[in-house]
């Protein structure tokens, strides 16, 4: 029987269960007790498993985060009243007060409500408890827990203050952080410090950080909890380290060391800087800094005061020596040394995390000397003397010179090498290349000619055998060096080499030949035709007279047949120029081609949508609730016709991102390099975009050139079918098309992207506006959008670029695939900047150049 | 079979049908729920939402009766499918994982119980078989709740039943699975 997990029996005990279950639920606390009681004497193990259901019903155990939230069936028994809450659960007490889990009246939601006790709310107690909660109550930080409400209740006994504070779930940090990376780490302190730093700012100091009181909630982020009334419940160190010893023995291990010295007075911000940094070494080393646990409060006290922590590096192999150096500073005995904010201890941490120099400094040698000499006076006094008169010895000194000597041929060998692969790196920024970039290349240039002479000869060495045999062990530093200089002479031989095609000294040599002769090739090859798009666009009644100069890097390809709107070509890495049929004046566009970009009429261009008025202006049933209308004025911009493709995407970064390569074929179609680029991420986009003097469209320009005049839900009218044949969003659309050497072939609708430019262009000529795969846009994705906030000209809604705390970034997205919604005109998606999508892909957009730009006399 | 449906990967379904409308509906929904349980962009799960819809989709398609089928049916089979392809992709990266001495995988921070302890979706999978025999109807509640996102009002109409009745179900499976991943 008990072989067999699904037997009739389980089945009839399951049933018995769940009757239980109902029957306990209806209950009302006393009953349902009594109730338990009586099945505890008739069946001991149905009453167990029962009251196992009833604390998992009663905990309201999402099973899944996703779940829709629905609260409980049962409100969980209550514990008592206090004013307009209804007392659930003791969540802790101190000898100041206690804090309940409690259920606010109306609005309804759970709160943490801390009490005074009455018998200590003497009358400065009350006053510094109402400043403190005055101050809580300007603070907003998500990684802070918030005061909704305080006040002071008059209960018989006297006055009795109480706030009421967000009760956050998630998980206590040294748990929650169990098995994250160094930089999961890091990003998590940053925010604490960032949520510390902002309560500083407004002078609460939090005085008792500690990993109990942060809370890690299920996106990851960080809260810290009782903020400001740490100092309620602890109020006196002292007694609290007798009276409390199992919970003060946890404070105690954050506790910086002149707070060990009980003076109040003396406590300020770094007094958390040091707490933060407690937190920051036990994530990275799994230690505390200084072991209080088994020990009396005195020796604590004294270890926390005297004891130099060991050094991170020493305890986690390979750690980075600025990471090292941001603990130790957070963590020095003398405050004086520590980080002066929570935000300076931030910041540095944000710098390491991006690769910049921190600006803390590591204690110098004479530092650590001097905290030696300090500690041990009397011992210096007497040795200093011998070790002045050794250091001066005469053959010491000539040793060390021609030590110093044979070094500085070693460093400037190993320095040549250092600087190649600093060029390489510098490489990647040295774009776009134009002829405003043309002293930066030309320098790098030179750098790099003069290092290729002294390293050239050096090669040679790389064909003669190693000293060591290659599978000897390496034991010995020599080899060890041998082996190292050698990869790196390898790099640097593969940077030189001449066929190298991306990122070498050729490369370099490339960019600033274009960069020299942009101009040249761009508008002086083709001025005639300059002249004529120049004369054309000012009086094509599309523009309103708009006059333009020539654009640097661009080609006239004339106007297009049916949108009337100028077309240019970009040149460059992309690709090679299309051409106009002679026939029906469309483009040969195909995997070869470069970018191709549309001159868009400025205009006021009117954003968003609704659902909310049918009568009002776009309305549009696919609406999600929270979108709404705004508008901005745009000026005239360029804005690509096509998506940029896989071949375009190869061509300049050298690798092909796409999820579908060319060649993967569902007979008898065939992905080709004209199929849009994909599963790339916003950054990818916009370096690719800003390496070609482009940029990418903000989600205000993409709208206004997809709308192309029209304010209907989808650009091809009302209902959802009017898309047929120009957008890939629905599974059933199939279409046909020419590609560059006037084959006509065929592309199913799918869910995948088709070539680019082959559904039907909207009435401004561009291609997959509603969707063939989705696009990034330029700015940052916020859920409301107010047309004072985006700015005028290009439409840019808020700061492009914001400080990185870590939280996740996310950009605007047009456009859909599988999804009607989003091909409508109006809407807006969000996508985490670092995702790399296979349906996402992106466009480009240009300004116009106000003058004409890049002439070299 | 004609020519036009040889090259194609979508179904063809004629451009308007209901029923192309209900694929573009249901991808949609797909869509949303792939998203809502693996977190957005799902690199936590090492798992691409898009994928899971993908895949989802795909085996949906080889249903002979596919086309014919009610909104009733073609949700409990899609919920069904995505419970499937999950549990498929999380033991495929478990079997990856565990060469490579991991902890048995678990999706998703999103996927979790709400004091913050990882699910693992290969043990609720486990448990939700248990469940499917002691009592197959709150199996099915779980199921379409869970991977099919709907909610208990839509669920009741769907198995035919009373609101009343899904939401005791839903009450006693939630409670016992709980006390079964605990």
């Amino acid at each position: 029987m008990t072989e067999n997990p699904t037997s009739p029996g389980d089945r009839a005990h399951y049933h018995r269960l769940e009757s239980e279950f109902h029957t306990l639920r209806s209950l009302a606390e006393p009953q349902q007790a009594e109730r338990l009681a009586e099945l505890e004497n008739a069946d001991p193990a149905l009453a167990v498993e029962l009251r196992a259901l009833l604390a998992a019903d009663t905990r309201g155990a999402r099973l899944f985060a996703s779940e829709p939230n629905i609260p409980a069936p049962n409100p969980q028994p209550s514990i008592g009243r206090f004013g307009r809450f209804t007392l659930l659960r003791r969540l802790g007490a101190g000898s100041m007060g206690v804090v309940d889990l409690a259920m606010q009246d109306a609005p309804q939601r759970r709160v943490a409500l801390k009490r005074m006790r009455s018998d200590a709310a003497g009358k400065e107690a009350v006053a510094r408890f109402t400043r403190e909660a005055d101050a809580l109550a300007r603070l907003d930080h998500p990684g802070i827990a918030k005061l909704y409400d305080f006040g002071i209740e008059n209960a018989d006994y006297g006055p009795q203050p109480w706030m009421a504070l967000q009760y956050v779930e998630g998980t206590e940090l040294d748990r929650a952080a169990r098995g994250w990376s160094l930089e999961q780490k890091l990003r998590l302190v940053a925010r604490l410090a960032d949520a510390v730093d902002a309560a500083h700012q407004i002078g609460i100091v939090h005085r008792d950080l500690k990993p109990s009181n942060v809370l890690v909630r299920d996106d990851g982020r960080p809260v810290v909890l009782d903020f400001g009334v740490a100092a309620f419940l602890d109020e006196d160190p002292d007694s609290a380290i007798h009276t409390r010893t199992g919970i003060v023995l946890g404070t105690l291990a954050s506790m910086a060391p002149e707070q060990t010295l009980g003076r109040h007075g003396s406590v300020d911000a770094r007094a958390d800087v040091y707490a933060l940094g407690v937190m920051l070494y036990e994530l990275i080393t799994g230690t505390a800094p200084v072991e209080v646990r088994g020990t009396t409060p005195g020796e604590a006290l004294r270890r926390i005061r005297e004891e130099e922590p060991k050094a991170p590096r020493t305890l986690v192999r390979g750690l980075a020596a600025d990471v090292d150096t941001i603990v130790r500073t957070a963590l020095a005995k003398e405050r004086e040394r520590r980080y002066l904010s929570a935000g300076a201890l931030r910041d540095d941490i944000v710098r390491y995390l991006e690769h910049r120099p921190i600006a803390a400094r590591r204690p110098s040698k004479r530092y650590g000397f001097n905290r030696l000499l300090r500690r041990n006076r009397g011992l210096f006094a007497a040795i200093g003397a011998v070790v002045v008169a050794l250091s001066i010895g005469l053959f010491a000194a000539l040793l060390a010179l021609q030590r110093a000597v044979r070094a500085e041929v070693d460093a400037r060998r190993a320095a040549d090498l250092e600087l190649v692969g600093a060029i390489e790196r510098t490489l990647e920024d040295l774009w776009p290349a134009t002829p405003e970039r043309l002293g930066e290349l030309e320098f790098w240039l030179d750098q790099t000619q003069q290092l290729e002479t002294r390293i050239r000869p050096r090669f040679a060495a790389l064909d003669a055998p190693l000293d060591a045999p290659l599978d000897a062990p390496l034991n010995d530093a020599g080899s060890v060096l041998e082996r190292v200089t050698r990869e790196r002479l390898a790099g640097a031989r593969s940077f030189f080499a001449p066929d190298r095609q991306r990122g070498g000294a050729r490369d370099l040599e490339r960019r600033a030949a274009d960069a020299r002769t942009l101009h040249q090739r761009s508008i002086g090859d083709h001025r005639a035709a300059w002249d004529e798009a120049v004369r054309a666009i000012a009086v094509s009644p599309r523009y309103g007279g708009l006059v333009i100069p020539p654009q640097l890097g661009l080609v006239p390809l004339g106007p297009d047949a049916h949108s009337g709107l100028f077309e240019f070509a970009h040149i460059g890495p992309t690709g090679s120029l299309p051409r106009r049929r002679a026939t029906d004046e469309s483009l040969t566009f195909g995997g070869s081609a470069c970018i191709v970009l549309v001159l868009i009429p400025g205009g006021l261009a009117q954003l968003g949508h609704q659902r909310v008025d049918p009568d009002g202006a776009r309305y549009c049933d696919q609406a999600q609730p929270h979108e709404g209308l705004a508008e901005v004025l745009l000026e005239p911009f360029f804005i690509g016709k096509y998506a940029i493709t896989q071949g375009q995407y190869e061509r300049r970064v050298g690798r092909i991102p796409n999820y579908y390569w060319p060649g993967w074929a569902k007979p008898p179609f065939t992905v080709d390099l004209r199929q849009g680029a994909d599963s790339i991420d916003w950054h990818e986009a916009y370096r690719f975009a800003t390496s070609l003097d482009l940029i990418l469209p903000t989600a205000a320009q993409h709208e206004y050139a997809t709308r192309a005049g029209t304010s209907t839900p989808f650009w091809t009218g009302v209902a959802p079918e009017s898309l047929s044949g120009s957008e890939n969003a629905r599974l059933t659309t199939a279409a046909v098309y020419v590609d560059e050497d006037d084959r006509v072939l065929r592309w199913p609708g799918l869910a995948l992207p088709g070539p680019v430019g082959v559904y039907r262009a909207n009435p401004f000529g561009l291609y997959d506006m509603a969707g063939n795969g989705r696009e990034w846009c330029l700015d940052r994705y916020r859920v409301d959008r107010f047309s004072s906030e985006l700015r005028g000209g290009d439409g840019l809604h808020g700061p492009l670029f914001e400080p990185d705390l870590g939280r996740p970034i996310h950009r605007n997205v047009r456009g859909g695939r599988g999804s009607v919604m989003h091909s409508t005109s109006g809407a807006r998606q969000d996508e985490i900047e670092s995702g790399r999508l296979r349906d996402v892909g992106f466009r480009v957009a240009r300004a116009l150049d106000p003058v004409e730009r890049g002439h070299i006399p | 079979m004609d020519v036009e449906r040889e090259g194609s990967v979508a179904p063809d379904l004629g451009a308007d049908s209901p029923q192309a409308q209900l694929v573009a509906n249901c991808y949609e929904r797909l869509r949303i729920l792939a998203r809502r349980l693996l977190g957005e962009g799902g690199h936590a799960a090492g798992v691409d939402p898009t994928e899971v819809v993908h895949e989802c989709y795909m085996r949906l398609e080889k249903l002979a009766d596919f086309r014919n089928l009610g909104e009733g049916p073609f949700f409990v089979l899609a919920a069904t499918s995505i419970r499937h392809v999950l549990v498929e992709l999380a033991r495929r990266n478990g079997a990856a994982k565990r060469g490579g001495n991991f902890d048995r995988v678990t999706l998703d921070d999103n996927v979790s119980l709400s004091r913050g302890e990882r699910l693992d979706l290969l043990d609720l999978e486990e448990a939700l078989g248990r469940l499917a025999v002691l009592h197959p109807r709150q199996a099915r509640v779980v199921e379409l709740r869970l991977f099919g996102g709907l909610d208990l009002g839509e669920i009741a109409r769907l198995l035919e039943v009373a609101e009343r009745t899904v939401s005791n179900d839903w009450a006693m499976a939630r409670a016992w699975l709980a006390v079964q991943l605990g």
